[in-house]
């Protein structure tokens, strides 16, 4: 057996195109006998590959771009009561690792890193614990090991782990993907509209008026049920015994599933969207998607509220009648509790446990 | 009687592959004998090159009771010369690697939306291969990666005179139970291996290379309705 990491994800898409078929119009489905809306599992994995989130997972470092590290270190320290001239000695010691610091601002004696710095959370804590055995006056390494306490290195390929390769000329460089991402359709029905435009030329004043160029465009929109599984141990497998990769990986895939959408027509359409609801659930016992909660369309308004009661009501059905499929949950429901970084925390738990 | 092992398979899209190239591929309306082995052998956790010797030994039949709708999914695929990034960490070193110089190919790929079988395999050691449905190795899908199970595949041991008779003890998923009418649903199609009947290539013979070998089947009407021992 295995422990499996589950999202599943509703997110609303305004009017967008993000992913077309070979007529440019959005990919759609019939499912349970009624049209709707499609993004496919590659669309979505290239978006999720291609996003800032796992850019800097693949560097290693993974959550919050700063110059600010020292300034959060004293503000660290100064909760656990540190004097403020001993914790800005250690935290200048620490934040150094990340980067050079600037001198002093002569008011507050603040100092900033000369750089952006890419901090995971894990750094976040280790560099804490850190800045607290120095404050205690504990032995500490010289400066080069000093940076292999703290600074976390990624040389595995997250993305090929998780999304897999397929090398038909090397095929012992094979590897089976350990992230499972399905077509994300619609919870309701929903079709391909055409939106027809003209384009006016600046310079024809003459009698000759009207539009300089005719065209149109398809778009659709929707709320789409994203459902993504992680096999942990084959995610840990796959990165070579590198468990603390392999969570930070599940972290970074947390973050981007809710945040980062395919690009097809976004300068048009400006589709920006974030999830509304995410459920997180880890357990060995065999995963399950829950678009049994879609097969019959979501029908009643709102759509948004009534997919969400739909999908917590078959995960519950589904439960009844197989068994529980799950031994831990978390849940992101915006506007209602929960937060992406509590999910993100959950993700990475999961892996580490796993 | 002797026993059979019982279990479902659903997904909002699965894939049944028949002879396949990278262009194009196609989808059965029905889950061949490849593809039922593969499952169980994800669920063992057996890996492609390993040992299916005892997988393979096992009867096997399908109950279809809804066969899905087409659906035809175009996608284009960027590829990176070999020639361009030598064993790249990742795919985004391997386009930085390549500077622009990729190649776009058209790929078509069949899928059926919303298709529903019963699943009944007699031979040895079945408690161990539902245990592991249960419980399994690896993610189980309906023919591709991207095609999820909708439902755990409630996967039963139950001792009956036949393989028709055994799949009227399948626990089916909550939403699938009764039919568009209200009436509890039925497969109407049985599909087991025979003496004679069609021909269809789906016995796997080398794994590593996908080569499938051909076996008759018989595809027999019948009229499985669910909902036997709950």
């Amino acid at each position: 057996m295995s422990t499996f990491l589950q999202f599943h994800l509703l997110t609303t898409y305004g009017p967008s195109n993000p992913n077309r078929d070979d007529q440019g119009r959005p990919k759609q489905a019939m499912v349970g006998g009624s049209p709707r809306l499609r993004m496919s599992s590659q669309s979505v994995k290239r978006a999720l590959r291609e996003s800032a989130f796992f850019e800097l997972d693949l560097q290693g470092n993974m959550g919050i771009r700063t110059k600010r590290l020292f300034e959060k270190l004293v503000e660290h320290l100064d909760t656990q009561g540190v004097p403020g001239d001993v914790a800005s000695e250690a935290a200048a010691q620490v934040a150094e690792i990340f980067g050079k610091l600037e001198a002093p601002n002569k008011a507050d004696g603040n100092r900033v890193a000369s750089t952006l710095a890419f901090v995971s959370p894990e750094e976040w804590r280790l560099a804490e614990n850190l800045a607290g055995k120095i404050v205690a006056g504990e032995d500490m390494p010289k400066e080069k090991d000093l940076k292999k306490l703290v600074l976390r290195h990624a040389d595995g390929a997250v993305d090929i782990a998780m999304f897999g390769r397929m090398l038909a000329a090397d095929a012992d460089f094979n590897r089976d993907a350990a992230v499972q991402v399905a077509h994300a359709i619609t919870t309701h029905t929903a079709q391909a509209e055409e939106d027809w435009f003209s384009a006016v030329d600046d310079l024809n004043k003459a009698e000759d008026t009207g539009a300089g160029h005719l065209g149109e465009t398809a778009f659709g929109s929707g709320v789409y049920y994203q459902y993504v599984c992680v096999n942990a141990d084959l995610l840990v497998e796959n990165l070579d015994g590198d468990r603390d990769l392999a969570a930070k990986g599940a972290e970074a895939l947390a973050r981007a599933i809710a945040q980062t959408s395919p690009r097809g027509k976004q300068n048009s359409f400006a589709h920006h969207p974030r999830a509304h609801y995410v459920l997180a659930e880890k357990g060995t016992q065999a995963p399950r998607d829950l678009s049994g909660a879609f097969f019959s369309p979501i029908r009643e308004q709102p759509i948004l509220d009534s997919s969400v009661a739909s999908l917590v009501r078959t995960r519950d059905d589904i439960d009844a009648a197989y068994g529980q499929a799950w031994d831990a949950d978390c849940i992101m429901h915006v506007g209602v509790g929960g937060t992406l970084d509590e999910i993100v925390l959950f993700a990475g738990d999961a892996v580490r446990d796993a | 009687m002797q026993p059979y092992l019982v279990f479902s398979i659903t997904a909002s899209l699965g894939a049944m592959g028949e002879l396949a190239g990278h262009e194009r591929r196609g989808s059965l309306i029905w889950p061949g004998r490849s593809a039922i082995l593969g499952l169980l052998g994800a669920a063992m956790g057996i890996e492609r090159g390993g040992d299916f010797s005892k997988l393979d030994e096992l009867g096997l039949a399908v109950a279809v009771f809804d066969t899905g709708a087409p659906l035809r999914d175009y996608h284009t695929v960027e590829t990176v010369p070999s020639a361009a990034a030598k064993h790249p960490n990742s795919r985004p070193e391997a386009l930085a690697a390549a500077r622009g110089r990729t190649n776009t190919t058209i790929t078509l790929r069949d899928y059926r939306a919303g298709p529903l079988y019963g699943i009944a395999v007699w031979g040895e050691e079945l408690d161990a291969i539902a245990a592991a449905l249960r419980r399994p190795r690896y993610t189980l899908y309906l023919g591709r990666k991207s095609c999820p199970l909708a439902a755990p595949p409630g996967a039963k041991v139950v001792d009956t005179v036949s393989a028709e008779e055994a799949l009227t003890h399948l626990d089916l998923p909550p939403w699938r139970r009764l039919d568009r009418r209200g009436a509890p649903v039925a497969a109407r199609l049985l599909v087991c291996g025979s003496e004679e009947g069609e021909i269809v290539h789906d016995v796997p013979g080398d794994r590593r290379h996908r080569h499938f070998t051909p076996r008759r089947v018989t595809v027999r009407n019948v009229e499985i309705v669910p909902g036997g021992a709950g």
